[in-house]
């Protein structure tokens, strides 16, 4: 009784009444939204991205930003830009595991650490990839515009009947991220067996990219890798290390 | 009514008409060659030497060109392995006296998902990269050599013209600039009815490339296609990437101090860029709050 005394109470009761009046319409109507829903094909989902608050989210988010979909400067083919996708994973892989000796890990990657999202954010102000960073509580975060654009292209992968480049492309990324993540890397590091390049003794392998301007130089011990040895892939250079640090 | 926006995109694409260049061009006799005759057109080559001359050449690049009668250039396409019914082609200009590659692309292809024809009205240099030129010629390449005289001649002559958007393609370029302001409703920013000051840097002909700098959060902005920019799909859909440094903390006096990193500039390329946008440019000025910007035209940052 104390739950009728309520004030809020009869109203509520009114209308549950109401629609027990008029049940043979609504029942028709719920019917025929099941019948409409059954009807229409579910939209596709081509392409899901797992969240970005995860490391395999946070990896693919990355590996996204940094590669030239169709309509993008920089675009060649989906092969090109999968192989970008795999030689940013290199880089980042190099720079957590495989740093060559002389070199210290800080030297090439700006941190000390274990962790791939550490390699991602860098450190502070000498961020390494641009767009990614930890926020004030110190999580990996990225910046609105990289968010807005995974968030775009997810939606252009899904859209239509059949599963496109966009959508091809997205889910390398996510199973390429979701394997590192999981078991290591996998694939043919391309750049491994660089051992010179013009007269530059190299350490072969790849420790950092940027996009493919003559003004975008890493500087430092970072050495160019030319076209002859597909230096240049998704619209990205990509640079190894000199032998002999200067 | 349906011609207006024909004859809107002809009037764009009527500062990037090329004029009649005054550089000769002589081809070095050679082996029958694939390469378009588009690519050994004097005015073509003449746009390159220019968007070189402005972005990335410097003193010791002019000096030595002073020891050579001639500039040579040797042009040939390249065939990288495409998409099913892509039919861009792709080409390299080398210049092998500054050791300097000039890649090129003719895009040609349609986006499935989105309907978007990508079908470029000429090929556009899509990336410029330093050393390691080949000590010969390259099989199917052939060589040109251009006067240095005349081609000297040619860029002083022309070292501060400017190439501005045209107005239809400024006032796309305000909208994505407004939506850019409404994402980044940071400190800097407190009032959307504030006046905006951009200057848009002048346009080469044969780049999807514009650098703007914006006054007030005093940002340089680079927008990147591989659609004209001329072309109404570039601003329709998101085919436009920005990318941004924040001329006060993304610029360094040399890449050393943050090595390895992607997210700055050196001082010496903020300078070009701010060269380009402030003195050779156009300046723009916007109230945000008198624009109206469709929600669906939404841009983003790579």
């Amino acid at each position: 009784m104390r739950f009728f005394a309520s004030p809020s109470a009869a109203p509520r009761i009114h209308l549950r009444l109401s629609l027990r009046k008029n049940r043979h319409p609504l029942v028709f109507c719920g019917v025929f939204v099941l019948l409409l829903l059954l009807a229409t094909p579910a939209a596709a989902q081509f392409s899901k991205l797992e969240s970005d608050t995860t490391p395999s989210g946070y990896l693919a988010t990355l590996l996204i930003n940094e590669a030239p979909f169709p309509g993008e400067r920089g675009y060649v083919s989906e092969e090109d830009t999968k192989s970008a996708m795999l030689a940013i994973l290199w880089v980042l892989h190099g720079r957590l595991a495989a740093v060559p000796a002389p070199y210290t890990q800080w030297q090439v990657a700006g941190v000390k650490t274990t962790r791939i999202t550490d390699i991602i954010t860098g450190d502070g102000e000498r961020r390494q990839c641009e767009g990614f960073f930890r926020d004030p509580s110190g999580r990996p975060v990225c910046a609105p515009r990289v968010v807005e654009r995974r968030t775009y292209l997810v939606s252009i992968a899904n859209k239509g009947n059949v599963a496109g480049r966009f959508s091809r492309l997205l889910n390398f990324a996510q199973g390429l991220s979701s394997a590192y993540v999981a078991s290591g890397i996998a694939g043919a590091d391309r750049f491994a067996l660089l051992r010179n390049i013009g007269s530059v003794e190299v350490t072969g392998g790849a420790f950092s990219w940027m996009t493919d301007k003559d003004f975008y130089n890493p500087g430092g011990n970072f050495v160019r890798i030319p076209d002859a040895d597909s230096g240049s892939l998704g619209g990205n250079r990509f640079f190894t290390l000199r032998k002999s640090p200067k | 009514m349906k011609l207006l926006p024909l004859a809107v995109i002809l009037l764009c694409a009527l500062p990037f008409a090329r004029a009649q260049s005054p550089i000769t061009v002589t081809t070095t006799p050679h082996a029958p060659s694939n390469v378009p005759a588009e690519l050994l057109e004097p005015a073509l080559l003449g746009e390159v030497t220019r968007h070189l001359y402005r972005w990335y050449v410097d003193e010791s690049d002019i000096e030595k060109a002073d020891h050579s009668p001639d500039l040579i250039l040797w042009v040939g396409l390249t065939t990288p392995a495409l998409d099913a019914g892509d039919k861009s082609q792709f080409a390299q200009i080398l210049l092998p006296l500054p050791g300097i590659t000039v890649q090129l692309k003719k895009a040609d292809y349609v986006i499935e998902e989105t309907g978007t024809t990508v079908k470029s009205n000429g090929f556009k240099i899509t990336a410029v990269s330093r050393g390691l030129v080949p000590a010969s010629l390259p099989a199917g390449y052939i060589e040109l050599k251009l006067p240095m005289a005349k081609l000297k001649e040619h860029l002083f002559a022309t070292r501060h013209q400017q190439d501005f958007p045209s107005e239809a393609l400024i006032e796309r370029l305000k909208v994505a600039l407004v939506k850019e302001l409404n994402r980044q409703k940071t400190p800097g920013v407190k009032n959307l009815a504030e006046l905006q000051t951009v200057y848009l840097g002048s346009l080469s002909p044969l780049s999807n490339d514009l650098w703007v700098y914006w006054e007030n959060r005093k940002w340089l902005v680079h927008c990147t296609s591989d659609i004209d920019l001329a072309n109404p799909a570039v601003w329709s859909q998101e085919n436009l990437s920005f990318r941004r440094y924040d001329t006060l903390t993304q610029v360094v006096v040399s890449m050393d101090e943050a090595a390895g990193s992607n997210r700055f500039m050196t001082r010496d390329q903020i300078g070009r860029a701010l060269y380009n946008c402030l003195v050779l440019g156009k300046r723009v000025q916007i109230t945000p709050s008198a624009l109206k910007v469709p929600n669906s035209k939404r841009l983003y940052h790579k």
